[in-house]
């Protein structure tokens, strides 16, 4: 009997090495998937990466507590408390990030985060503080929402309304002058 | 209770407009840009493009005392030495309005489009189309207006202590220039191609080139010239006219 369930456990985590995870939990999340559950719930520290469908990296994500669903196809979604991670553009990490919370979309790969959002460009020295950005790795772009606030080397932007911008916010603007 | 419903309606509708201006602001708050929706966009150098949009569309500058009020603007912010940032550049699209303030002088140009740029400790506006320049010495509370087809203002960008200005109009240049003293109201209405105004903490020197004709009307001890060539009037710190020169054709 314990025989059978060693080889189950093997297979188990051999099937899940193989598959083409465009989203990869850690730690517990990965060893809860071994077992083959559905509903993981994480309380502590754990990371992901979320990989686009040519294996490049998108965003990575580590929380504190979190509750993830292992999909089907084997990608994760969920949501994910006290949490900080890089987001990508084209391979090199454009910026960082720290937020209360993130949520990791099922249906594409957006990445969202509400609560005292801070987004960090890593190649200028601009800071954006929100209640909330979505990350839409497909377009390139974040949207930012609430409260937002933008610190760039010569001043401060404050734009009143959403706002739309490139991950490492060399470009901020309101929606319709987005990419003018 | 009707009025006071508009009312509280108004009210919050200026007030949610109020809230929704994209705003720049440089650390010192000495630059201040604000418009209905905009983009901001890093370039090199740390420089800043900010191509605004919308009514109100106003640009503050406290440092060199320009402030410029439009519909479509794109404008260039340079890091400076400290804390406050420098307006390299602006182009307007639109119905422009810039207003320059100086030592007990402000001077106000309206054109149908606006090219602004900064070198060094000196700023350059150039106007495009039905100009209209209005200098009003605070003091006296003289004025002069001028309306020309295009224009340029040159200044220093440290004059809000100082009074340093050159305006320069072309295109059917019509002046009229508050001449009133102890003898009564007066005006002294010009024309002409050209015209060169110098304000400085000394005087106001105005020169006119080609076709000059001045008509002095009410007390104005100018009577009425034509044919000129040139005439040069020149203005004390209280817009009188104290000296005048001309050349005929």
């Amino acid at each position: 009997m314990k025989l059978l369930l060693w080889v189950g456990l093997v297979l188990a985590l051999t099937a899940v090495g193989c598959q083409n995870r465009p989203y990869h939990p850690r730690k517990q999340a990965s060893a809860m998937d071994a077992l083959g559950a559905q509903s993981i719930n994480v309380n502590g520290d754990g990371s992901a990466t979320r990989l686009g469908n040519n294996r490049q990296k998108l965003w990575t994500v580590r929380w504190k507590t979190a509750q993830l669903t292992r999909e089907k196809t084997g990608s994760f979604s969920g949501a994910m408390q006290s949490v900080t991670g890089d987001i990508f553009d084209r391979k090199t990490v454009a910026a960082t990030y720290s937020a209360d919370r993130a949520d990791a979309s099922k249906a594409d790969n957006h990445l969202t985060l509400d609560g005292k959002v801070v987004v960090k460009s890593k190649a200028y020295n601009a800071l954006l503080y929100c209640d909330s950005i979505t990350y839409l790795p497909e377009s390139n772009r974040i949207t930012a929402s609430g409260h937002v606030r933008i610190e760039t080397p010569t001043g401060v932007l404050n734009p009143g309304q959403d706002v739309v911008t490139t991950p490492d916010l060399a470009q901020i603007a309101t929606p319709e002058m987005f990419g003018k | 209770m009707r009025l006071i419903s508009t009312g509280v309606i108004a009210l919050l509708a200026v007030t949610a407009l109020a809230q929704s201006l994209f705003t720049y602001r440089d650390r010192s708050g000495t630059l201040v840009i604000k418009a209905n929706s905009g983009s901001a966009t890093r370039q090199p150098g740390d420089n800043l493009k900010l191509i605004l949009k919308g009514n109100p569309l106003t640009i503050d500058d406290k440092a060199s005392g320009l402030t410029l009020s439009s519909s479509r603007a794109t404008a260039m912010v340079a890091p400076g030495k400290d804390v406050a940032s420098r307006l390299r550049s602006v182009v307007t699209e639109g119905r422009t309005t810039a207003a320059q303030t100086q030592k007990n002088s402000k001077t106000t140009v309206s054109a149908d489009k606006v090219t602004y740029s900064s070198k060094g400790e000196s700023g350059k506006a150039v106007f495009t189309g039905n100009v209209v320049l209005t200098n009003q010495d605070t003091a006296s509370r003289q004025t002069l207006k001028a309306t020309g087809a295009t224009g340029q203002t040159d200044f220093s960008l440290n004059n809000t202590k100082s009074r340093d200005l050159k305006a320069v109009l072309e295109g059917n240049v019509q002046t009229e220039i508050d001449d009133s003293g102890p003898n009564g109201p007066a005006k002294l209405h010009t024309s002409s191609n050209r015209m060169v105004l110098v304000y400085s903490n000394r005087a106001t020197t105005v020169t006119l080139t080609g076709n000059v004709r001045i008509d002095g009307q009410g007390a104005s001890r100018f009577g009425q010239y034509t044919n000129l060539s040139r005439a040069v009037l020149t203005l004390d710190g209280k817009g009188h006219v104290v000296r005048f020169e001309s050349e005929a054709k």
